[in-house]
This record gives structure tokens, sequence and C-alpha cells, in this order.
């Protein structure tokens, strides 16, 4: 309880930490509440108010389609964070189990895991999704399983680090010699003791998520289907010359909330672990 | 010692640039379906799917389609490009000047940025310049490139008119590269400048806190020369590291920025394979990419026992 306590008081300290924690609460409040936000019906076409620049009425302008800026904008909170969201859900368990593992048996099972993680580092992560997407067509769900595939290896690395400082720890020992089996000690003593670089990782790798869908987006290959911010900044492209309001707020969308997230991770870091220091970064 | 551990180095990358090959030749063998069939769309005719099975190797057994695969890329050949029948390797080749050039040109781009503007930051540490910087590191990194890629373009080359909007100007012109560029290179650079910076501040806020620091400083040497001369150059090592660590995604960036610059490099060729469904391309293009990872990781270990000589290589 006393650790507890003086986490949040390292936390509240830490005045950029508080900043990025209220932007995430603030786009995850937009995400719920989109419907009565939105002035809008983010979906209908209105082709008299095609590519209107910013006014009283639509703040941000309309698309080609006559479409709101501002009600596509809030309504792709709800994809673009799922993206994030499912994404690093998949890659934490996958990648902590990879990492258990490799950390806890060793020799030949830890050479195995680490080299097919190695394998999967060598490909950048924009290329491996998006050789997954071509093989297995567009859709969000498989943009989810590309971005997870691809940052499995990360998370492997941080849990199986920290495995190794602490399994020969006494604490440790003890609980074996009291008679503990493998997976008790793995997932209740061993496991606790990751979570805070784990929680750092995940929160920096929601960021990345959300910044690789909108890549993908970018480059034609994301889900067409899904109004994700990455999606709405990709429409506007053509239009960069006359009509350069749509590619706008989305952008803006994306940059606010990584940028909350990364303050967030940063200020997670300090607190939990300050060994840690600066080795967060997205992407 | 050191050339030892090299040499080790060296041998252990061999499994893994194996294991790339191995994904790699699993892509195609992946596609759920036929891959012909994806590749030729539903309308084929039998003969032509069987050509184009043929074509792929797919008509063998599947593991001398492994052995006659891994024997062929060991030397870089990957077969021709269905859109172009030019060889695989040879579209590559013809595309890297342009892919290189970017991504040296971020990396500068990041440096000349990022080194001095951490350097200023840990000096003046916790002064409103240090928290500007800072906080311009942070955007840097949080932006998504081609959308600042986007706005410089908006703003530079649509408003201004400073720069050309997309291209990459001629062959053999200096200027004309530089002129085209110029804005690219800061949209890939600008994320790598703000880890840069940030890396570069914590380590040298670690430094100055050192003893030697202090002596140096109690010598009475200039405030200058102790930053620069005594901090920042042991301050370096994990600046370098975070560059290595990050030349992957600055590789995957050079992809989205080509795309958004319209520039010929080996991003483009990426892309432009994947809308058509040509798999040798897309095989050799991804091989090539983490191939390449692969060897930039090498580097960057072995060139710590050259920057640092208290490492020692057991």
């Amino acid at each position: 309880m006393a650790r507890k306590l003086s986490l949040l008081k390292a936390f509240k300290g830490n005045r950029a930490a508080v900043i990025g924690a209220g932007v995430v609460a603030l786009v995850i409040l937009v995400a719920v509440f989109a419907p009565l936000i939105a002035p809008f019906d983010p979906e209908a076409i209105n082709l008299r108010a095609r590519m209107k620049p910013p006014s009283a009425e639509h703040w941000f302008g309309t698309d080609e389609l006559g479409r709101d800026i501002v009600s596509r904008v809030v309504w792709g909170a709800r994809p673009s964070l799922m993206v994030g969201f499912v994404s690093v859900a998949i890659a934490t368990v996958v990648g902590t189990l990879f990492g258990l593992l490799a950390g806890y048996l060793g020799e030949s099972v830890d050479a195995l895991i680490m080299r097919v993680m190695d394998i999967v580092l060598s490909f950048p992560l924009l290329l491996l999704a998006l050789v997954v997407l071509s093989l297995f067509g567009q859709s969000l769900w498989n943009i989810m399983l590309a971005v997870a595939i691809a940052s499995v290896p990360q998370y492997a690395r941080v849990v199986r680090a920290s495995v190794l400082s602490v399994k020969r720890l006494e604490y440790v020992e003890a609980v074996s010699s009291l008679g503990a089996g493998h997976a008790r000690i793995l997932f209740r003593h061993i496991l606790t003791n990751v979570l805070a670089p784990l929680i750092v990782l995940a929160t920096v790798r929601v960021a990345a998520a959300i910044t690789i869908e909108a890549a993908l987006s970018f480059l034609g290959f994301g889900d067409p289907s899904a109004a994700t911010w990455g999606n709405i900044v990709a429409t506007g492209r053509p239009y960069l010359t006359n009509a350069p309001w749509i590619a706008t707020l989305g952008g803006l969308a994306i940059s606010v909330t990584v940028l909350g997230l990364n303050l967030l991770g940063d200020g997670l870091r300090d607190a939990m672990d300050p060994r840690l220091k600066g080795a967060a970064t997205p992407g | 010692m050191w050339w030892s551990f090299v040499a080790r180095r060296l041998v252990s990358a061999v499994p893994t640039l194996l294991g790339v090959l191995t994904v790699v030749f699993l892509f195609v063998r992946l596609v759920p379906g036929d891959p012909a069939q994806a590749i030729l769309g539903e309308y084929a005719t039998p003969a032509n799917l069987t050509a184009m099975r043929q074509s792929l190797g797919l008509d063998k057994p599947l593991g001398e389609q492994y052995l006659t695969f891994m024997g062929k890329a060991v030397r870089l050949d990957f077969g021709r490009s269905f859109q172009t029948r030019q060889s695989v390797a040879q579209r590559i080749s013809d595309a890297l000047p342009y892919t290189v050039t970017l991504g040296l040109a971020a990396l500068f781009v990041a440096l000349i940025v990022g080194v001095p503007a951490g350097v200023i930051a840990s000096a003046r540490r916790n002064s409103a310049l240090d928290y500007g910087v800072t906080t311009a590191a942070l955007l840097g990194i949080s932006m998504p490139n081609f959308w600042f890629g986007m706005l410089l373009i908006i703003v530079f080359s649509v408003q201004l008119g400073w720069f050309p909007i997309t291209g990459a100007g001629v062959a053999g012109s200096v200027w004309g590269a530089a002129y085209y560029l110029t804005l690219p290179a800061i949209a890939l650079g600008a994320a790598e400048g703000g880890v840069i910076m940030r890396m570069t501040r914590s380590a040298m806020l670690e430094t100055l806190g050192q003893d030697f620091v202090r002596t140096a400083r109690a010598k009475g040497l200039k405030p200058i020369v102790v930053v620069l001369r005594h901090a920042l150059r042991n301050s370096l090592i994990p600046v370098v590291t975070i560059v290595g660590l990050n030349l992957g995604r600055l590789i995957g960036g050079t992809v989205i920025i080509e795309s958004l610059f319209v520039r010929p490099g080996i991003g483009r060729v990426m892309v432009d394979a994947m809308v058509a469904r040509d798999y040798p391309q897309i095989q050799g293009t991804v091989a090539f990419f983490a191939l390449l990872v692969v060897m930039i990781n090498l580097l960057v270990d072995v060139s710590y026992g050259l920057l640092d000589p208290r490492i020692r290589y057991a």
C-alpha cells in the first residue's frame, strides 16, 4: 500500500505525466461520447458543400464529399484507439508469454525463442505489416494482427530481461523451496515483478500502433471501410494544394494522442523505474 | 580480442540471415488459397494458372522449392519482377541510390539538430530554453512523419513556393538533388532528431554529474570547453546506440516519405509491387530491407569497441 501511495505521489509530482494522462483521458472520452460531441453525421454526404474551407458551421471545413471534418475526426477516435489498444493487448499477452518462457526456462528454449524474435525484429515494422496485409487482405483486424506480430519481440525482450534479473533472487528460491510449482512461481511471483517495465512499454506501443495504422492507411493499405484518423488524412492527400484543411485535423488528432501517450509513458517510467530513463521510444 | 568478437558476431548473424530468408520464402506459401489465382484474378484460364504456378516454382515439392529458393536467395537472386520483367535485384539496385541519399540526409538533419539541441538543453537544465527544446523534441517524435511532410508541403511548397512538391530532380546535379531532398529529409528526420535530442540530453546530464567533470571545472576550464570536450565526448555512446537501433525504423520510414514525395526509391518499388501483387519483387525487397537491418545491427555492435576503449570483449 505504501508503495502504491509513493508511486502515485511520484506520478503526481511529474507535471508532464499528469498532462499526458489528462490528454489520453480526454481522447478516450471523445471516443466514448462521439455521438454527443460530433455536430454532424460523419458519413452524411452533401455534394453541394464539397471541400468548403473552415467556417462557423464547419470548423475545419468539409471533405471531397461534403462530410464535416470535425465530426469525422471525433468518430475516428473509435477505430484509431481500438487499433492501438487491441494490437497492444495481443502483443502484450503473446510477448509476455514468450519472454517468461525464455527467461525462466533458459538454455535451448531461450536460444530458440530469442532467435525467432531477432528474425522478426529484422523486418522493419511497417514492412512486416504491409506484407501481412498484402497476403491476408486489408481489414482492421488484419492491421491489428500485423502490428501485434511485429511488436511481440519488444515485449519478449523486456520481459525476458526482467525475469533474468529476478529469477535468481532469494524470494523466488524461497517460494520454490516451499513447494510452489513452476506456473505459480512464473505468474504469481515473477510476473508481478516485471509489470512496471511492461506497463511503460505498452503505453508507448499504443502510440506506435496508432501511428503505424495511420501510415498504412496513408499508403493505401488501410481498411477502406473504417474511418480511422489515418484514413481521414489519406483522403486529404490529393487535395493538399486546394483544400489543405482536409488532412490537417486528422493528423493533429494523431499527434496530440501520441504526444499524450508518450508523456504518460515517460511519467510512468520515471515513477515506477528510474533506471529506465530515456529508454522508451515509439515506432 | 576485438577481432575475435567481430568474427563471433559475424557467425552469429548467419542463422538470423537464414531465418529472415526462410520467413520471406514462407510469405508466398502462406497466401490463403492459390497464390497463382491471387495474382491472376478470378478470370484466369487453367493454362495460365499452371504457367504461373510453374514460374513461381509452386508445382514442385515444398522441400525442393525451399532449397531452390534459398540457393538463389543467398546470391541475392529473387527472380524476375512480374511487372517489369527486369530482375528483382536490378530494380532494387536502380532505386537504391535514392533511398540511401534520403536516409543519410534524414540522419544528417536529425544529428545536426538533435545533438546540439540536447547539449544546450542539458547545459541550461530546467530553464525555459530546456523546456522549449524538450517539448519540440517530443512533438517531433509524436507527429506522424507523413503528416509532418504534408504540412511542410503545404507551407513551403504550396504557400511559399520555396521547394518542389514532389520528385527527385535530375541525376548528377548536386544542388538540384538537395533542392528536392530538403523537405523529405526534414520530414523523415524529425522523429529521429527528437529521439537523439532526448538521448543526448539525458546522457549529458549523467556525465555532467561525474567527478571528472567537476575536476575539469575546478581546474578553471571554460564551461564551454568542459561541456564540449569533456562531457559530450563521453555522452556519445548511448546516442550512437539509439541511432543504430532506430535505423530500422528510419528505413521503414523511407517507404512512406518516398510515397508522399513521389521519389523513385526502394520504398516506392515496394509499394508498387504490393499494389500489383508482384510477389518476387515483394520477396526480394523485403529480404533486402531485412538484410540491411541485420547488417546495421552488426555494425553498431562492433563499433562500440572502437568508440569506447573501456569496453572489453570477453
